[in-house]
């Protein structure tokens, strides 16, 4: 009792929507080909399949083989060979009636007037042609129908049918127990036919073939009754004959108060086996022997922006142990199982991703026992890491920047390959605007208003996003300035004294650079051309980490005195 | 006995206090003078104690340069530096003596082909302080 119990306690609503559809499909195939040739040979493919199964299990390799081979056989004579049956049943059945509702009719028929106006027709040689529409639509097959609404009798039928009455070549149309149109044209049959029926019996074939109506023929040559009824037309042989034929084979019956209806009972009993088997095919595969089973499969990884890849090598695949019944799990391929790790989240650097049951996909029925890893790392990257340097703008002159944390950035690029590929630092431009920077440390964010990038070019990621700058106040100080003199001067000169103006220039800097600047020196100048003495203007050295005074920048004059070699020069300097 | 004691007292605090002017006023005496730099020139020799060509370029080609200092007076027994600087990196530093009243010194270096370029001489005293530098360069 337990074990019945807990069974239940495993049947998901997933499993009882299956059986039911199953159930459903089972049943509309039967109803709709219940009383065609089609389905008997559906029901020997049915069988055969099952008998397959069994020869599988058992082992049984060549019997198995030959059945499949059956099998495809059959399903190729069902799809060529009854094509027309097929055709017409589809054609003539319009959606409701494909998909819901028994095609059956419990019509209050006059069958009693219907079979004496018919073989009193017969016994005449008239002609007739009588239609009983089944649920099927029959508007669309029907043309030059005349309205009639008369209650079914004797006198009317045979009126009806004399040859007289204009409408007499026409089919009727009788529902439940009303005339309802006359003189009704029937789409012919295509099919090939025997040689003794005439138009009459072509129209009836063409009706029947497409519709489920029943249709019943007056031969007006040989004056026999001939009821038609999907692809078969029969030839009645006496009036009790179409009396239990029109009951048996279309359905119409009278009602008769507190006797089973066996059309119900007909249709209870599909229902119920068409229930039975779709539970039992649910059963065998769902349900079977439970084993677990492990699956080497690949790993996608989905949605990564565009302008991003993976660096390393993330790994390719996992192993998937699966659990399900013996025939599910078996059947079961790895191409079958798909691992999709979404990483449209990823970030630049190294990410990891859990492997969750949303990820895997899974054939119906089979359930995710683990997955191992369980969690896979990647590393994100740009096609281009550009390291360009940070320019310091509107810093007050009178300081400077003694220390920063990150004199150059580095940029994360992404964009067209062409556009990348001629990409070069010096394109980029990365300025922090220092106005309002203090004397001490700032702490400055660089964010993407601060870089200006080529067209075609997108920013992903700035590392890194501050930097740290310690600005400090600029001192001033006075340096002296010296010559710095190259070249052979001529063996019989000497450069006793020169005067520079100015000789000591004013300078901004580094407090501590200054501490330690005791002299400026000038360009070389040369003394391979002094043969007197005279003027010479030169440019100070200039160094990145000083500021000259501006009024210095455009040299010093340095004035020489050059004496001839042999005079008193002891005390000149 | 009570207002005799008064004059006495007078006179040792009088004498107390001029004592102790007296020390305070040795305390504050001005301390000697140090040299003064008179004269000093960069030469390529020296005749009789006497600078012989002296300039402000030099050829690496003499071989010898010399650093004239001329000091007057020089209060005390003393000692002076002359620091021989090239390109602002310090070469030699050489240890004169001078002796009172005047006292003429000098020092040199041997030139070398690396030498070439802007040098001074800084002359200064034991503490650092300087009297004065002289500028010149050695070229070919």
């Amino acid at each position: 009792m337990n074990g019945v119990f807990d069974f239940l306690t495993t049947i998901r609503w997933q499993d009882i929507l299956d059986i039911a559809l199953n159930t459903y499909i089972l049943l509309r195939i039967y109803v709709l080909f219940r009383e065609t040739r089609i389905f008997r040979l559906l029901l020997g493919i049915a069988f055969l399949w099952f008998f397959q199964e069994i020869t599988v299990s058992l082992g049984f390799i060549v019997t198995s083989l030959v059945i499949r081979g059956i099998m495809a056989v059959s399903a190729f004579i069902v799809i060529v060979v009854f094509s027309d049956d097929i055709r017409s049943v589809f054609r003539a059945k319009n959606l409701k009636a494909v998909l819901w509702g028994f095609p059956r009719k419990t019509v209050h028929a006059p069958v009693e007037i219907i079979a004496d106006s018919v073989y009193e027709m017969a016994q005449k040689y008239c002609g007739s042609l009588i239609v009983f529409p089944g649920k099927d639509d029959l508007r669309d097959i029907l043309k030059n129908g005349i309205r009639w609404e008369g209650l079914v009798s004797k006198e009317m039928i045979l009126s009806i049918f004399w040859y007289g009455n204009p409408v007499h070549d026409g089919a009727i149309i009788i529902q439940d127990n009303c005339v309802t149109e006359v003189g009704v044209i029937l789409p012919l049959s295509a099919r090939r036919l025997p040689a003794s029926y005439g138009t009459r019996h072509r129209a009836a074939a063409g009706l029947t073939e497409r519709t489920d109506a029943l249709v019943l023929i007056v031969s007006e040559e040989r004056g026999k009754v001939l009821l038609a009824k999907g692809s078969e037309m029969d030839v009645m042989s006496g009036r009790e004959e179409l009396k239990q034929k029109l009951r048996e084979r279309w359905g119409v019956y009278e009602t008769q108060k507190g006797l089973l209806n066996r059309e119900n009972f007909q249709s209870c009993m599909a229902t119920l086996f068409s229930f039975l088997l779709a539970a039992g095919i649910w059963f065998l595969f769902a349900r079977g022997e439970m084993i677990t089973k492990t699956f080497s499969v690949p790993l996608a990884y989905v949605d990564l922006d565009s302008g991003l890849k993976m660096t390393n090598s993330p790994i390719a695949g996992a192993k998937v142990h699966v659990r399900g019944s013996d025939l599910l799990v078996k059947s079961v391929k790895s191409e079958q199982i798909r691992i999709k790790v979404d990483i449209s989240n990823a970030i630049i650097g190294y990410n990891t991703f859990r492997i969750t049951k949303e990820n895997i996909s899974l054939p119906p029925g089979i359930l995710l026992e683990k997955v191992e890893p369980e969690y896979v790392r990647i590393e994100i990257d740009t096609p281009t890491k550009l390291s360009i340097p940070i320019q310091f703008e509107n810093l007050d002159p009178t300081m400077e920047i003694v220390e920063s944390s990150a004199p150059a950035v580095r940029l994360y690029l992404t964009g067209s390959d062409k556009v990348l590929e001629s990409l070069r630092p010096e394109h980029i431009r990365l300025s922090i605007n220092m106005e309002k920077a203090t004397a001490g440390s700032n702490i400055l964010s660089i964010e993407n208003k601060n870089i200006v990038l080529p067209q075609g070019i997108v920013l992903k990621k700035i590392e890194p996003a501050y930097t740290e700058v310690t600005l400090g106040k600029l001192a001033f100080r006075e340096v002296p300035v010296q010559a710095d003199w190259v070249g052979k001067l001529d063996r019989d000169l000497i450069l006793t004294r020169i005067t520079l103006h100015p000789d000591k220039i004013r300078v901004m800097g580094n407090p501590r650079i200054l501490e330690n600047l005791s002299t400026l020196y000038t360009e070389k100048i040369s003394l391979d051309k002094i043969k007197q003495s005279g003027e010479v203007a030169a440019k100070l050295i200039s160094d990145t980490h000083l500021k000259i005074d501006p009024e210095s920048e455009s040299g010093i004059r340095i004035r020489y005195v050059v004496e001839e070699r042999g005079r008193d020069t002891a005390g000149s300097g | 006995m009570k207002y005799r004691a008064y004059p006495i007292f007078s006179v040792l605090f009088v004498c107390f206090a001029c004592f102790a002017l007296r020390a305070d006023a040795q305390d504050k005496k001005p301390a000697p003078k140090g040299p003064t730099l008179k004269h000093a020139v960069i030469c390529e020799g020296l005749r009789d104690g006497i600078p012989k060509n002296s300039a402000i370029v030099f050829s690496i080609d003499i071989g010898k340069i010399f650093c004239y200092t001329d000091f007057e007076p020089v209060p005390e027994k003393t000692v002076i530096y002359h620091e021989w600087i090239h390109i602002n990196m310090p070469d030699t530093r050489i240890k004169l003596a001078l002796n009172p009243p005047r006292w003429s010194t000098f020092s040199n270096i041997q030139l070398r082909e690396s030498d070439k370029g802007p040098w001074r001489v800084e002359i200064s005293d034991a503490e650092g302080n300087i009297f004065g530098i002289q500028r010149f360069s050695i070229t070919d």
